[in-house]
């Protein structure tokens, strides 16, 4: 009976190893005496392939054969266009992981068949995160297939999927990916009981998933990214954090996330870093003129006039001459109907969507200012805000920076510069108390970490190559 | 509940426009300049006119018209409430960037008389450059349209930042730099004048604008004087560049000179650097002015070869320290010894460093200006020849041809 032991030796390390991932499958057969366990992944292996190729006949096969040596014949018989014998322990999850098939006999010899999905065919591009560089493809609805797609990037048997099934009519499975070793344990349980205590019907996509995690929803600003990228998945899994993905769903969900992530696209470890720093100071200086071009706008126009050149100055006035509304009316019109124009510009069924713009670009812009509605200042600053606002990929991000103008249109309204300036403490207050699943939100600039600084606008070779776990220092616990 | 009511607070807040001090651009006159003077017919009345840029949008371009209103009243702010009659548009200081003192007003009044509104007033302008109209009203000279800008008081500005950096003959002065001087115990300071050439009644005529050789120009003309707060005098053009050589703000200017019988040369004044010594010699108060200058040759118009004789630079240096040093002395006997003015303030800086040898001797920071002794040094080098190193002027290749 020792050898038996060997087998099950394996096969009990594997499931301790990782976790006893809910995709890795574990067939035993009993032929002639002997057990053989055969071990694949259903998210990177073709489960057609293998019923056909590998179960069935050995299910329809098993009582005819004769021969002593079982290992023999699965090797000769099995059809298979790749059949490798290996010894090394350590290579299962790899083969495993890759979409082998590995069978394991009773005396430790071990056979990897191949049966690879090509899931491929059925996976679509990014359409809402494109870059210009980088893989294209994106999450589907399918899980299985999702699944799959970050596993083959990273192979590491130390991956270890956490599945959990949540919505008491949904049923909806939703697997939690981290690397073991790496994530902090705080985090993994910290998130583990949040899942747990989630009590919800039924689960319609991530956000569900999300809303339901939140204590709180007086913050605006979103603390996860979503992402359909495997790539940027992967990516993130490497810095020690945790990817969800949820059944019938096409999104990740990251956490923990910082503020700082927004401004960090996956395609910026794809190109030279020295070039990223601009692509990364442009994101951030879009961020500031989208929050608070049209507030300063207001101030300078209605309250502060000693801060603008003469020159200017007098072209404003002259700009706004015969407008017959308050600057502050036209911000706020123009604000709302460029918010307008995107969402019909979203719900517009195909091929309309340019003619909405013609009509916006012509009728709000040009016609607009000739009639002497808007001034064209006006026009310019709401477009300045709008455009840079498109910078970035995070829809959640665009959706809270309208709230932030808001407000800070508001406060430049009643108080000038002064209004702005007490806005955007109140803004920068929010963002420094705000943590994401115990780390601190606003990290690394509160608490302020000198070593992490260049990380900030540069992708470091240092960091690129080796991430480590970047919330090592958890230093808060979650409000 | 608690979120409804404060929402509703806050729209209440918004909706009664209760905000605090806003106010629309294009409800407010842009005041770019202003020009005080007596009025004629009540010397007790002072004639305030106001330059407005934004008066009225032109018809087909985006280009504001200039417009200047006038009224008098007892103070400045009477007579700026008397021009809100007339215009439609509350006035704003806020970027006013010249003020004209008429000629007269400065003869017969002292500028701390009236000034005291544009300290006061926390959204006028303090950094206006003061400028005198000479002898001409202040408002003749805000009334010309001018040919060179669209912006009268701008193209006032700019021209006086132009002369004072090239020519040297004049200075700028802001509202509150004349308001410190004329605080100081010598209550003297130096302020830059205009003049009008040409017709002046022609200027004000839009066709004055389209002529490419206009009927009326403002021109800058020298430094105007200011003793015990009035106005005493003017300087001429040399007195003029000597004043800005010792107070070293002559800064891009050149000085001429001749270097043979007939021609002259032109040196470029890189960079000035003057020092003062202040001492009792013999009991009587001694300055000792020190100027260092580094020049670059622009022009030479006599016979030059610097291969052949690279002793003439120092021969060019010499007159140009001569040149120099005449122009201060130049400087400091007109106001000096003709005027009896300290408007180089040495009266204080005796006091500030020499204090206990001041009273020993029984001067105080008024009396002392009569007395004081100048001693003039001028180092000048010269750094560059521009691109040739002869001149065309050279009779010695004339000769070997």
């Amino acid at each position: 009976m020792t050898s038996s032991n060997k087998r099950e030796k394996i096969v009990n390390t594997l499931k301790e190893k990782t976790n006893n991932a809910p995709d890795i499958k574990y067939k035993d057969f009993i032929i002639n005496k002997q057990n053989v366990t055969f071990i694949y992944s259903m998210s990177v292996s073709s489960s057609t392939s293998i019923n056909d190729f590998i179960l069935r006949r050995l299910d329809e096969e098993k009582g005819k054969i004769k021969d002593e040596n079982i290992y023999e014949y699965i090797k000769n018989f099995i059809p298979n266009n790749n059949i490798i014998p290996f010894d090394k322990k350590e290579d299962i999850s790899y083969y495993v992981m890759s979409g082998f098939t590995v069978a394991v006999f009773d005396d430790g010899r071990l056979l990897a068949f191949e049966n690879r999905a090509s899931i491929y065919g059925s996976i679509s591009k990014s359409e809402n995160e494109r870059g210009l560089k980088g893989p294209s493809d994106a999450f589907s609805e399918n899980y299985q297939f999702n699944m799959g797609m970050i596993r083959r990037r990273v192979k590491t048997e130390d991956l270890w999927i956490d599945e959990k099934t949540i919505g008491t009519k949904s049923k909806t499975k939703v697997a939690m990916f981290y690397i073991k070793g790496l994530t902090s344990e705080e985090t993994i349980r910290n998130i583990n009981e949040k899942l747990d205590k989630i009590n919800i019907d039924y689960v319609g996509n991530t956000n569900y998933i999300l809303e339901a995690m939140s204590n709180t929803n007086r913050f605006i600003l979103p603390t996860n990214l979503s992402t359909e990228r495997p790539d940027f998945a992967a990516q993130m899994l490497m810095q020690g954090r945790i990817v969800l993905i949820v059944e019938n769903s096409n999104e990740a969900i990251i956490l923990p996330c910082l503020f700082l992530d927004f401004f960090k696209n996956p395609e910026d470890y794809y190109e030279k870093g020295l070039n990223v720093i601009i692509s990364r100071t442009v994101r951030f200086v879009a961020f500031f003129l989208t929050v608070f071009t049209p507030a300063l706008y207001i101030s300078l126009m209605a309250f502060n006039w000693e801060s603008l050149p003469s020159g200017l100055l007098i072209s404003f006035s002259v700009q706004r001459e015969g407008v017959p509304f308050s600057s502050i009316f036209e911000i706020l019109v123009m604000s709302l109907m460029f918010q307008i124009l995107r969402e019909s510009d979203l719900r517009f069924p195909g091929k309309g969507g340019s003619s909405i713009s013609i009509v916006g670009a012509l009728v709000l812009g040009q016609a607009a200012v000739e009639a002497g509605v808007v001034s064209p200042i006006t026009i310019i600053i709401v477009g300045i805000a709008s455009v840079s606002s498109l910078a970035f990929s995070s829809i959640d991000l665009i959706n809270a920076c309208r709230w932030w103008q808001l407000f800070l249109i508001i406060m430049a309204w009643m108080f000038g510069f002064v209004g702005v300036l007490f806005g955007s403490l109140i803004i920068l207050a929010t963002l420094v108390s705000q943590s994401s699943c115990g780390v601190p939100y606003f990290s690394p600039f509160e608490p302020f970490s000198l070593k992490e600084q260049p990380n900030v606008i540069i992708p470091t070779k240092k960091e690129k190559f080796h991430p480590k776990n970047i919330f090592k220092k958890d230093g808060r616990k979650e409000k | 509940m608690k979120l409804i009511k404060i929402l509703v607070l806050l729209l209440t807040l918004i909706s009664l426009t209760g905000c605090y001090n806003y106010k629309e651009l294009n409800d407010s006159a842009i005041v770019s300049a202003m020009s005080i003077d007596l009025d004629e017919d009540n010397p007790e009345k002072y004639k305030v006119g106001v330059q407005i840029m934004n008066a009225k949008k032109k018809e087909n371009n985006n280009v504001s018209e200039i417009a200047f209103f006038e009224a008098s009243g007892l103070s400045i702010y009477d007579a700026l409430g008397s021009i809100v009659l007339s215009s439609p548009k509350q006035l704003y200081l806020g970027h006013m960037e010249v003020v004209v003192l008429g000629e007269k007003i400065l003869k017969q009044k002292s500028p701390l008389d009236f000034l005291d509104f544009f300290m006061r007033d926390s959204s006028a302008e303090k950094d206006a450059v003061v400028v005198v109209s000479r002898e001409k009203n202040a408002s003749d000279i805000l009334k010309i349209l001018t040919p060179l800008e669209t912006i009268t008081s701008q193209n006032l500005k700019a021209s006086l930042f132009n002369s004072a950096d090239f020519s040297g003959t004049t200075n700028i002065v802001t509202l509150d730099e004349l308001i410190s001087h004329l605080m100081d115990d010598s209550k003297e300071a130096i302020l830059p004048s205009v003049e009008l050439t040409g017709k002046v009644n022609k200027g004000e005529n839009i066709d004055n604008l389209s002529d490419s050789d206009p009927d009326v120009r403002i021109r800058f003309s020298n430094l105007a004087l200011l003793k015990d707060d009035k106005l005493i005098g003017y300087l001429s053009n040399n007195e003029s560049f000597g004043y800005n050589v010792i107070t070293a703000e002559a800064g891009n200017t050149y000085i001429k000179f001749k270097c043979d019988n007939e021609n002259y040369a032109t040196l470029e004044l890189v960079s000035l650097k003057t020092n003062e010594e202040i001492s009792f010699k013999n009991k009587k108060p001694f300055v000792n002015i020190n100027n260092e200058t580094k020049t670059n040759i622009v022009e030479y118009n006599c016979d030059l070869d610097l291969i052949k004789d690279d002793k003439i630079i120092d021969e060019i240096q010499k007159k140009a320290e001569k040149r120099i040093e005449y122009l201060m002395n130049d400087f400091l006997d007109k106001a000096y010894e003709e005027y009896k003015t300290d408007v180089l303030h040495y009266g204080s800086t005796f006091y500030k460093e020499k204090r206990n040898e001041m009273k020993k001797y029984g001067y105080t920071t008024k009396s002392i200006k009569d007395d004081i002794k100048f001693k003039v040094t001028s180092k000048v080098k010269v750094d560059a020849a521009g691109l040739t190193v002869k001149s065309i002027n050279n009779k010695e290749d004339k000769r070997e041809r």
